[in-house]
């Protein structure tokens, strides 16, 4: 044990680690990266042959037992292996023993373990599935940080400040026996002197004990005070905007930790499908407005866009971008904007607007597309539920009600979710293969030793594109939540929204 | 101990797993471990001072067992100060000083006989040779990820601190200083137990840093599975503790002092057991 700590100390002197490893002590905190409010990773992919689903319910605390929940699509596998790594860099390559998935006794399709993440940032979760078709192997990015620190309840308090009282007067009276009746014989009275002597040194035990307990609160405070720094530097960064020349914003990052920026170069971050930094603009408090841009880097770690025309307003910010080390980072803000003249939209940037679509005349099932035709949600008749893993899955169609022909990869994929709360307190950015990011998936894969010959998954390969796109998410906890799915046709992107109410 | 149970297991829901020595959950136990060991010495003297011989020879060897093992606990503790990286640092023999002398000294000055420091501290260094020798010839893997090194076998948390050599100053000293009193002694013991064991420490952490002590005698090379030795830091680099020569001797100035209030603590914790009686 000694080790670790020895390396914490060392490591706190390295920026990019020490903060990760602060181990680790590494605050009750609403919302965290890797999206905002929703911390739990939904994937869909391919580990060898096997289709499987897998969901990854992130701890509460880190260090902290993941719960991981598995889902083929067949019913030929037999066993499945789950370890954590890091996703990459050292810690990457080495597996510890790995832990067995349960297979369900009701759902031979269904398989749920546990493990223990024990360190912050950027971590992978490797599944080795076995089955009648051999081995298979697949790497799922984890971003682990803490939620909350638990607060003590009523009677555990009671309990330990009871024996805590209990202790320290026994050691009051422990140390005055010693003094007054040590060194006597069985059954002989200590003399008065003696009995003295020991009130002197009960008293000062008890002083000791005081101080000894002052220490120890205050030490107490010192080690949470560090886990909430911890737990804080891996808050939403904040994006500090500035409106230039018109119709230019610049965001700039800044962490809700201080050292946040020493762990986090924005220099440094890594394209994800495409794109540094994917840029959502929503018009606030109706969310009837959205812009999904993607800013340049400029100097100084900060970005920059060129906005479109916009009606001047309050937009919410919500910056998606991945550091170096493949943990991706949400940075919220809000901007008042004036009305802009800007630039007509070009390239992967999109927008979309609308009036309220919630109605009594509205089905919420159906959106009409911009360019002729309309997306459909097709959704069970079930009721939503929090935390329940699903797949989000929308059919799009032509203006002549067919299913599209024309559907093309966007930035890559077969489509874009945005989840967000009505209260702006959740944002998610899903692919159809799910909620990781997919720079850090690529760094999952090329840590992932595959055996010769086994081809790798790759769910970009998806052409020609089928006239559905299905996004695997659950909604992280009941409310109101608008969806916006964003697909390709024809060279435009277009957009559709939903809304949902989640039990 | 048992009340650091719940107390552990809420810290872990609070804070996460305390992956570390320190803390003050952890501390709580090791108070308590520590304080049954401090009453097992205590009824084991009064036991010998009331016993024949024969009973109290043996008592006397389970006391210098009992006391070994409050010295490496405290080892244990300081694990982090103490560390070989760390021990061209002040704050690695101001520790020692503080938290060694009160137990060795206590125990060796309660056996009332000649070369007691030395076999103590012979002892602890016996205990934890076989730690290190031994664990590695167990075949295990970790069980936790991420993994930093690869991993066959148990590994030892390092190689002891060379506190035989104080222990033998020591007893010399006190072989020749029978007559003195207790304040005086401890103006002596502390100083000497400290520097000496600066003396041998110091020069020894160069080799343990070099490529010598890098084999099973000395356990250089190994490293815990979570540690990211070699990949985020150097292993084998002394750290920094204090900036300038002033800061150190002045950190060290405290060491000698401390080791003298600690000395003191030992011998009246000695003494007393010496005539403990129940």
């Amino acid at each position: 044990m000694g080790r670790l700590d020895a390396a914490n100390a060392a490591m706190r002197k390295i920026p990019l680690r020490a903060r990760i490893m602060a181990l680790l002590m590494l605050a009750g905190v609403l919302s965290m990266n890797a999206h905002v409010g929703s911390p739990d990773v939904y994937y869909e992919g391919d580990a060898g042959p096997y289709h499987v689903y897998v969901t990854v319910r992130v701890p509460q605390v880190i260090p902290g037992v993941a719960e991981i929940q598995i889902r083929c699509s067949d019913n030929d596998v037999r066993a499945i292996q789950i370890v954590p790594m890091r996703l990459s860099g050292p810690g990457s390559n080495l597996p510890p023993v790995p832990d067995l998935a349960q297979q369900s006794k009701q759902d031979s399709q269904f398989f749920a373990g546990s493990l223990w993440l024990m360190e912050f940032g950027a971590l992978k979760v490797r599944l080795t599935v076995d089955g009648v078709k051999g081995k298979g192997e697949l790497s799922v990015p984890v971003p682990a940080v803490a939620q909350r620190t638990l607060g003590m309840g009523r009677p555990l308090g009671a309990l330990l400040a009871f024996l805590m009282v209990f202790l320290a007067v026994g050691l009051v009276f422990i140390a005055g026996a010693a003094v007054r009746e040590g060194n006597l014989t069985p059954g002989e009275a200590p003399a008065l002197g003696r009995v003295r002597r020991a009130r002197v040194v009960m008293a000062i035990t008890a002083l000791a004990v005081g101080g000894i307990l002052s220490l120890g609160r205050a030490w107490w405070g010192a080690e949470a005070g560090n886990y909430r720094r911890d737990v804080n530097m891996f808050k939403p960064p904040v994006a500090e905007t500035k409106l230039e020349h018109g119709n230019r914003l610049v965001i700039r990052a800044k962490g809700q930790d201080q050292a946040w920026s020493e762990y986090v170069k924005m220099e440094e971050v890594i394209p994800d499908h495409n794109h540094l930094m994917h840029l959502f603009m929503i018009g606030v408090p109706g969310m009837e407005r959205m812009w999904h841009l993607h800013p340049e880097r400029i100097e100084g770690g900060a970005f920059a866009a060129d906005l479109p025309p916009m009606p001047a307003g309050r937009y919410k910010i919500f910056a998606d971008i991945v550091d170096k080390d493949g943990f991706p980072w949400t940075l919220v803000g809000t901007v008042d904007l004036p009305k802009i003249n800007g630039k007509v939209l070009a390239g992967d940037d999109s927008e979309w607007s609308s009036a309220e679509i919630t109605g009594p005349d509205v089905d919420p099932h159906v959106s009409p597309l911009a360019g002729g035709g309309r997306m459909v949600w097709l959704s069970s008749s079930h009721p939503l539920l929090a935390n329940a893993a699903m797949n989000f899955t929308f059919a799009v169609e032509d203006k002549d009600g067919k299913p599209a022909n024309d559907l093309e990869l966007y930035m890559g994929m077969a489509g874009h979710a945005e989840f967000v709360s009505k209260d702006l307190s959740v944002f998610a950015h899903i692919h159809p293969s799910g909620s990781v990011s997919m720079a850090a998936l690529e760094l999952a894969r090329a840590t992932t030793e595959m055996p010769a010959g086994m081809p790798m998954a790759n769910p970009l390969a998806n052409v020609p594109l089928a006239p559905k796109v299905s996004f695997p998410y659950g909604f992280p906890r009941p409310g109101a939540y608008r969806i916006f799915v964003q697909i390709k046709r024809g060279g435009r992107v277009e957009t559709g929204a939903f809304d949902a109410i989640v039990d | 101990m048992l009340t650091s149970a719940p107390f552990d297991n809420w810290w872990h829901n609070a804070y996460g797993l305390d992956v570390k020595i320190v803390s003050p959950p952890h501390t709580l136990l090791s108070l308590g471990s520590f304080a049954i060991k401090v009453g097992t010495l205590a009824l084991m003297a009064g036991l010998m001072n009331r016993s024949v011989e024969e009973v109290r020879r043996r008592l006397m060897w389970l006391s210098v067992f009992v006391g070994a093992a409050c010295v490496s606990q405290l080892v244990t503790i300081l694990t982090i100060p103490t560390w070989p990286a760390n021990m061209h640092t002040a704050k690695c023999y101001l520790a020692v000083a503080i938290a060694i002398p009160p137990a060795l000294m206590a125990t060796a000055w309660s056996l009332g006989r000649r070369w007691a420091c030395t076999l103590v501290a012979t002892t602890y260094t016996a205990i934890a040779l076989a730690f290190q020798w031994v664990l590695p010839l167990i075949p295990a893997e970790p069980k936790l990820g991420p993994v930093y090194q690869h991993i066959t076998h148990l590994i030892p948390l390092r190689f002891p601190l060379l506190l035989i050599v104080p222990g033998v100053m020591v007893d010399l000293l006190w072989s020749k200083t029978e007559k003195w009193g207790k304040w005086k002694l401890a103006a002596v013991s502390g100083p000497v137990f400290v520097l000496s064991f600066l003396a041998v420490q110091w020069p020894f952490a160069n080799f343990l840093m070099s490529q010598g002590a890098r084999n099973w005698v000395f356990g250089m090379a190994y490293f815990a599975y979570f540690d990211p030795a070699g990949f985020l830091y150097d292993p084998y680099k002394f750290a920094v503790a204090e900036k300038t020569p002033s800061e150190f001797w002045g950190t060290m100035a405290v060491a000698v002092v401390i080791s003298i209030l600690a000395a003191r603590l030992g011998l009246a914790w000695g003494d007393w057991m010496r005539r403990m009686r129940r």
